[in-house]
């Protein structure tokens, strides 16, 4: 028996067309985040709110805290592609506590609003992806509560919620107070192929 | 295996639109009706057939895992139109087939004559398989329809949502951005599946148009700095892309550079990773019959005509074709020369980086009708097939897809 378990429960060409539909809305994407040292460094960006800049700030280290990766010895942690290791206690079951080693905070990221976009399948973000950025999971709510940690890995690129989000130069420690810009240097770069070789791009 | 004639639905084309499958015809002035999706025939093969075509796609598959690992590690790469960038990212993309480089589907297309004659394996559609909606869910519902008590070989839906379910595992569930060139019905709609199959796995996505991709560089650097990361119309960085665009294109395109870099720094997993390319192209029949001489489902083929002997009707095969273009069928004279003109050919933009030589082999056949099994593999695992039909023996990208029953 060959015939498929479920294929009969999949969507109609309705349905399948409304996620695409819905996809395509670009209300919840329109605020891009920006990245700060800390609470001080948020407060001072025109538009910022200083007291979501602080809750902000305080959501991002409490993940930090509970999420970060840890390493038993900080060759682990820079071998992972932190460059920047910190110490930290971790509680055992029996009470006691052992030392061990994280990623550095850089700073934070907020400003975007993570929910909607995808209809109700969760809010597409910069979404969970340990390429060495935090792991952690995604709470899509209010402003300061999509506030997340940033880290740096050796080469200087920028991660936070697992996504690529600039860069700064290898061996910062801080992002001080200055957001990081990235800048969108181009579009249209592929393509070019397709109407060369004509046609459709299945084989 | 048996060419079955039937009344088509009367009000088949309100059907198929009603799955969201708008590309069933294909009008064209030669052929002002230009129907795709064919129903008034359907092919009837029996369990034996079908257990049979199972049998060798699973192992025609693992015949290529081999014979990607032997033509890269014995450097026969460049044979297959390489330039050394893309070779880069083809080892890189190897080597790490089991952590972040999953595949998720592929497509045989195989000579079936019925019975239990071995099927012979024409090429792999391993990179940009198309006909998927149509196999997984249009002939899927006409079966419903029509024999619902009988049986296909089909279990493609699930099957790709349990391969999305496993690249979600490397790529933490996504966010995946779903790319091909648009307006495209063809290429859209099956987009369309695949992000459809890949939120049903839990993962997130997002389709966007190819030329809308941006490159996103530190504030400083110039234009086409390497140290970057592609973005979608909103400017979020794209970490995951699941593209109906060759390989080959791609890395062609002006983004070629970049997208090597890129993949190469862990930057930007793609789907279907680059390894792809390898059995995608037609260098990889030479590489199997080579590895296996004589195997009852491979076709003699070479990358030198000479190797034939006077006589023989093969089939030329450009390294990077696809959709039947510039393949072309003769018979060989002396020493590889032609004997007389090409029996059957294509036009096309290929053929500079090369051709594949293969012995020309039967298809199966009925009232002037050329049938090919497309035979699915998703994750690794023979899924199903669906057919496509021609008066031509190419099979180009106006053949007919007929829907097919088990008997």
């Amino acid at each position: 028996m060959r015939k498929s378990a479920y294929v009969t429960l999949l969507l109609g060409g309705a349905a399948v067309l409304g996620v695409w539909a819905l996809s395509n809305d670009k209300t919840s994407m329109d605020q891009e985040p920006k990245l700060y040292g800390d609470a001080a460094a948020c407060a001072q960006d025109a538009g910022a709110d200083a007291a979501a800049c602080a809750e902000g700030f305080e959501v991002a280290k409490k993940e930090h805290e509970a999420q970060a990766p840890k390493f038993a010895t900080a060759e682990e942690c820079q071998a992972a592609g932190y460059t920047q290791c910190q110490t930290t206690q971790v509680m055992n079951t029996n009470g006691s506590s052992t030392g061990m080693f994280m990623p550095m905070m850089m700073g934070f990221m907020m400003g975007r609003m993570m929910g909607g976009g995808m209809g109700g399948m969760g809010g597409y973000g910069l979404g969970p992806r340990p390429t060495p950025g935090a792991g952690g999971a995604t709470t899509n709510t209010a402003s300061a509560g999509t506030a997340r940690p940033v880290y740096a890995d050796r080469n200087g690129y920028l991660y936070a919620n697992g996504g690529t989000v600039g860069r700064v130069a290898p061996g910062t420690t801080s992002l001080g107070s200055q957001a990081v810009p990235m800048r969108t240097a181009s579009r249209g770069g592929f393509g070019a192929s397709a109407s060369r070789f004509g046609g459709g791009a299945g084989a | 295996m048996e060419r079955v004639s039937i009344a088509p639905r009367a009000d088949w084309r309100e059907k198929v639109e009603a799955l969201g499958f708008d590309w069933h015809s294909a009008p064209s002035p030669e052929n002002p009706a230009g129907v795709y999706w064919d129903e008034s025939v359907y092919w009837q093969l029996t369990a034996a057939e079908v257990d049979l075509l199972e049998e060798t796609t699973n192992e025609l598959h693992a015949m290529c895992i081999v014979a990607t690992e032997s033509a890269i590690s014995r450097g026969l790469l460049p044979h297959f139109g390489f330039d050394p960038a893309t070779i880069a990212v083809i080892e890189d993309s190897w080597r790490r087939r089991d952590q972040d480089q999953a595949s998720l589907y592929g497509r045989f297309d195989l000579a079936f004559t019925g019975g239990d004659t071995p099927p012979k394996l024409l090429e792999y559609n391993a990179d940009t398989p198309t006909s998927l909606y149509e196999a997984s869910v249009v002939q899927w519902t006409w079966l419903e329809e029509l024999f619902p008590d009988r049986d296909q070989f089909n279990s493609l839906h699930e099957g790709l949502v349990a391969a999305w379910a496993k690249v979600g595992a490397q790529i933490d569930n996504g966010p995946v951005h779903f790319t091909c060139v648009m307006p495209h019905a063809e290429d859209e709609g099956t987009l369309r599946y695949m992000l459809d199959t890949a939120l049903e796995a839990g993962l997130t996505g997002k389709p966007i148009p190819a030329n809308e991709i941006g490159w996103a560089v530190p504030a400083g650097a110039s234009d086409d700095s390497l140290d970057g990361y592609f973005v979608d119309a909103e400017n979020t960085p794209i970490t995951a892309l699941f593209k109906i665009l060759p390989w080959d294109w791609i890395l062609a395109d002006r983004y070629g550079a970049q997208l090597a870099h890129v993949v190469q720094r862990r930057g930007l997993t793609v789907i279907e990773p680059a390894w792809k390319m390898v059995m995608a192209n037609k260098a990889i029949l030479a590489v199997l019959w080579e590895l296996y001489p004589d195997h009852p489902n491979l076709l003699p083929a070479f990358p030198d005509r000479r190797a034939f002997p006077p006589g023989t009707h093969v089939v030329a095969k450009p390294l990077l074709g696809r959709e039947g273009a510039n393949i072309s069928i003769a018979v060989l004279g002396e020493d590889g020369a032609l004997a007389g003109e090409p029996l059957e050919s294509k036009p096309g933009a290929y053929g500079e980086e090369g051709y594949i030589y293969q012995a020309q082999t039967p298809l199966a056949s009925a009232n002037g009708f050329n049938a090919v099994i497309g035979s699915w593999v998703i994750d690794g695992v023979s899924r199903g097939i669906g057919i496509r039909e021609d008066r031509d023996l190419i099979t180009g990208n106006r053949s007919r897809f007929v829907p097919h029953v088990m008997i």
